[in-house]
């Protein structure tokens, strides 16, 4: 089923848009802003969506503020930092059952917009700083994540590849800032990055549903017409084209699996008929069901559970990354670097690419079965500029032939293998 | 056939249930305005299945054989089943819990071949020494690659701790050593015992005609042999084997879970009581919860921190998890909330809101094609209709939920803990200074 989409400016630099949709019992509204992803304002903006997710002026507590979602049907409230290629992104949602399902009929959707705004526009504090205590606490929180990083072995793998491979790029940036930086935190300091979130940012409103969206994008209108604006203009660097020196880098730490990373440069940023390509070409080697990956070095040479490949588009990155036993890393990269070539060198039937391309197709059907993944769609393409339908980027799909896919793999450039490994290297390891 | 029309006023929904003479029940609930459909079929047969009884006496097979068949079912002489879903660009996959294991596929397009390839290559198992073998390694990776996974350790070791000898403690893929005691023969024991129909459902949401299904069901299964099946478990005392349980791995911050071992319950009664203790959990130390902002405040948790039920054929318990550097005093502050609970009840007004809460998230669980698909699963292994969760919620009495609390035992309680490799570990009267 195809969704509307609609779009609309409410201020300087503030555009609401809404994704309409009957078949769900829930609505979700989000409340993007968008800022430069700058070493010296990263670890003081990833702080803001937490401390003004605590609680505001009217709703103090965080009981207070849960026990008001609570009267809300159970909304789900949530503030999160997260980043697109060179940018920064702060956002706060709401997911709330629409009203028609409710045990009354409250008109929940409006009600939900009013508590966001309160949130975003009404925080604790005394208008220069933040709440001191909700900062100390979620200064901690983010110092946590920051550390935590290294629970989950494989992101953090990704995430030492990239910091060694693309050393001084927005690629090698964590969207929490560095460590350093977020122990520096202050209620003066978060009171700073708040009101430059306010002032500066591009702002993005979603709402995806069944709601009352003109009711929605009333009260987010009225509450964001008294803030005052100052837009930055920003512009974002290109990612690095060429490989490097060739980077060969093991790190240990206790562990029982090995983790290993390849990473690519893709020849830079893609966008339209290239962009579908190098998709169709990074589905096709290791993320698809049957892709070449996936066949070869898990199911014929049984080196792994998983071997995939991710295209990170805004970086001009791909990279490849699986779990294996140390002393087979050697097999695994060249098993992995064999089937580069072989895309490289065209040599993969028309039912492989047949089959990518009913995979990708089929995916991009589903977006529409979900809020979250229509929302996601939609942000991400507004940011990246150009605003296309799921449907509309099935046309660029099947429009791929088999010469771009070996064209898209001709751009890739190996720059570096990581390995995170056991404390123990294997006998006979160098 | 035997057809049952299950509806729901409050969501003005419903779904079919058929009893199909191969013996496989088949649930149906087609969705207006999805592009999506999912099928899946589903064997009774999970991690915890090591012991049984059938016609030919008592069973027992090597820990991990229920995942095992799960890996190795999608090939056949002719190749891989991922293969044939590719064609349509179908996205198959199967997982196995510790009470089922089920295979499914979701799709946009050519619903009816899709729906074929599945039932096709779960009812005809191809197993040799060599395919055997070559799964060994891929699945000695995955075990591997869980040890290594803080989240997953402090899981287990829960278990572990509060169980003497239910198979819950063991990991779902089984060990290392003990995959290796998994032959193609075992592999075929075990089918020919678990993937009888009559032990099995077949559950699709979303996208589809029903026609389709059944025509393809009835040209596809024929009437499954009658089989006696028993599930054995060993005996299991209401005690804990160990009320902690600890394990130092590479964190930064220590992680716990805290588990109340509660008596075992089966089918209709299981579930409701999953939707009282769901609630009361939320009431005890939700993020609406006074206690929940406190130990917030004091930074003894973070946003990490919650609450779940787990039940599972022989196993029922309450657990808490998260992030903390003061694991045991976490714990100890939810063992005394309970008792004050026990004491003097929870407010009024704090269970309506709760409720309503739960209502609007229940509700939230019929709206997608696959958490309705598994909420049907859930209804054959309940052997319930679904849609009464949601009245279960709006019927739920505070006296229900405060007679609940009773069952809480604090000698019945374990906490397991990652601690990291090189920290300090948390000694009496260091959160005085911390707090």
């Amino acid at each position: 089923m195809e969704q509307s989409f609609e779009r609309q400016r409410l201020g300087e630099g503030i555009f609401f848009s809404s994704i309409a949709d009957s078949k769900f019992k829930h609505s979700r509204m989000t409340v993007c802003f968008v800022l430069p992803l700058q070493e010296e304002w990263a670890a003081d903006l990833a702080v803001v969506p937490a401390i003004l997710t605590s609680g505001c002026r009217e709703l103090p507590s965080l009981a207070l503020l849960n026990r008001k979602l609570d009267e809300l049907y159970g909304a789900a409230l949530s503030g999160d930092v997260g980043r697109i290629g060179a940018n920064q992104l702060l956002m706060f949602t709401i997911h709330a059952l629409d009203e028609r399902y409710s045990l009354h009929q409250e008109p929940l959707g409006e009600a939900c917009a009013q508590l966001l705004c309160q949130l975003l526009l009404d925080p604790k504090g005394d208008g220069q700083s933040l709440d001191e205590k909700d900062t100390a606490l979620e200064k901690q929180s983010l110092l946590d994540s920051i550390d935590s990083l290294v629970n989950d072995k494989r992101r953090y793998a990704l995430m030492r590849c990239k910091q060694i491979m693309c050393q001084g790029e927005p690629a090698a940036q964590s969207k929490y800032g560095t460590r350093e930086q977020a122990q520096q935190i202050t209620p003066q300091s978060a009171g700073r990055a708040y009101q430059r979130m306010l002032a500066q940012a591009r702002v993005e409103i979603l709402y995806t549903g069944n709601g009352d969206a003109q009711g929605v994008k009333r009260v987010f209108q009225q509450a964001f017409s008294q803030v005052e604006r100052r837009p930055l203009v920003w512009e974002i660097p290109a990612p690095k084209t060429d490989a490097g020196e060739r980077r060969e880098v093991t790190e240990r730490m206790e562990l029982a699996q090995s983790k290993l990373v390849l990473g690519f440069r893709t020849g830079g940023k893609r966008t339209g008929e290239a962009l579908a390509q190098a998709k169709m070409m990074c589905a096709l080697l290791g993320a698809s069901p049957m892709s070449r990956l996936f066949v070869n070095v898990r199911e014929k040479l049984s080196l792994c559970y998983y071997c995939v490949a991710r295209l990170e588009n805004a970086n001009g990155l791909l990279l490849i990354d699986c779990g294996i036993e140390e002393q087979k890393k050697d097999q695994a990269v060249g098993e992995i670097l064999r089937q580069v070539k072989e895309l490289q060198e065209g040599n993969f039937t028309s039912q492989e690419l047949e089959q990518t391309r009913l995979s990708m197709t089929s995916g991009l059907r589903a977006v529409g079965d979900s809020l979250s993944a229509l929302e996601t769609w939609y942000l991400t393409h507004l940011l990246e500029g150009q605003v296309v339908s799921p449907q509309e980027e099935q046309l660029a799909y099947e429009a791929v032939d088999a010469q771009q896919v070996a064209q898209a793999a001709q751009r890739l450039q190996l720059d570096t293998i990581y390995c995170l490994a056991g404390r123990e290297a294997p006998h006979g390891d160098a | 056939m035997e057809t049952r029309n299950i509806s729901s006023k409050r969501l003005g929904e419903h779904y079919t249930v058929l009893q199909h003479p191969s013996g496989l029940t088949i649930m149906l609930c087609p969705m207006a305005g999805f592009s999506t459909a999912q099928a899946a079929i589903t064997t009774q047969y999970g991690s915890v299945d090591l012991s049984y009884e059938t016609a030919q006496g008592i069973q027992r097979s090597p820990a991990g054989v229920a995942h095992f068949l799960e890996h190795k079912l999608f090939e056949s002489p002719q190749g891989d089943a991922m293969e044939l879903f590719a064609r349509t660009g179908a996205n198959a996959n199967a997982y196995t819990s510790f009470d089922k294991t089920s295979y499914y596929f979701t799709c946009t397009d050519q619903f009816q071949q899709n729906l074929e390839y599945l039932l096709d290559f779960v009812t005809h198992p191809y197993f040799t020494a060599q395919t055997v073998a070559k799964e060994q390694g891929i699945i000695a990776q995955e075990i591997v690659m869980y040890e290594d996974d803080p989240d997953w350790r402090v899981y287990f070791n829960l278990f572990q701790g509060m169980y003497h000898s239910h198979p819950i403690q063991i990991e779902i893929a089984g060990t290392v050593q003990s995959i290796q005691e998994i032959t193609h023969e075992t592999l075929y024991d075990c089918y020919r015992t678990f993937y009888n129909l009559n032990n099995m459902v077949l559950t699709v949401t979303g996208n589809f005609q029903p026609e389709q299904v059944l025509e393809t069901v009835d040209r596809l299964l024929p009437p499954a042999p009658a089989a006696s099946l028993r599930h054995l478990l060993p005996q299991e005392p209401a005690s804990v084997a160990r009320p902690l349980v600890e394990q130092k791995l590479q964190v930064a911050i220590p992680q716990f879970q805290f588990g109340y071992k509660l008596p075992p319950l089966e089918g209709k009664a299981q579930a409701e009581m999953l939707v009282v203790d769901e609630l009361m959990l939320d009431l005890l130390c939700g993020e609406s919860s006074d206690l929940y902002q406190n130990m917030y405040e004091q930074n003894l948790i973070n946003s990490t921190f919650g609450q779940e039920v787990l039940a599972a054929p022989g196993c029922y318990a309450s657990i808490f998890s998260g992030e903390s550097r003061h694991p045991k005093e976490v714990a100890r502050l939810l063992d005394q909330e309970i008792r004050i609970r026990q004491e003097q009840g929870f407010s009024p007004a704090l269970f309506e809101l709760g409720k309503r809460a739960l209502y609007g998230r229940y509700a939230g669980m019929f709206e997608r094609v696959d958490s309705m698909n598994s909420l049907l699963m859930f209804g054959f292994m309940h052997q319930m209709d679904v849609y009464s969760l949601l009245d279960r919620v709006a019927d739920l009495t505070l006296e229900q939920v405060q007679q609940r609390l009773g069952a809480y035992r604090s000698d019945c309680s374990t906490l397991s803990i990652v601690w990291p490799q090189d920290g300090q570990e948390e000694t009496e009267g260091s959160v005085a200074q911390h707090g």
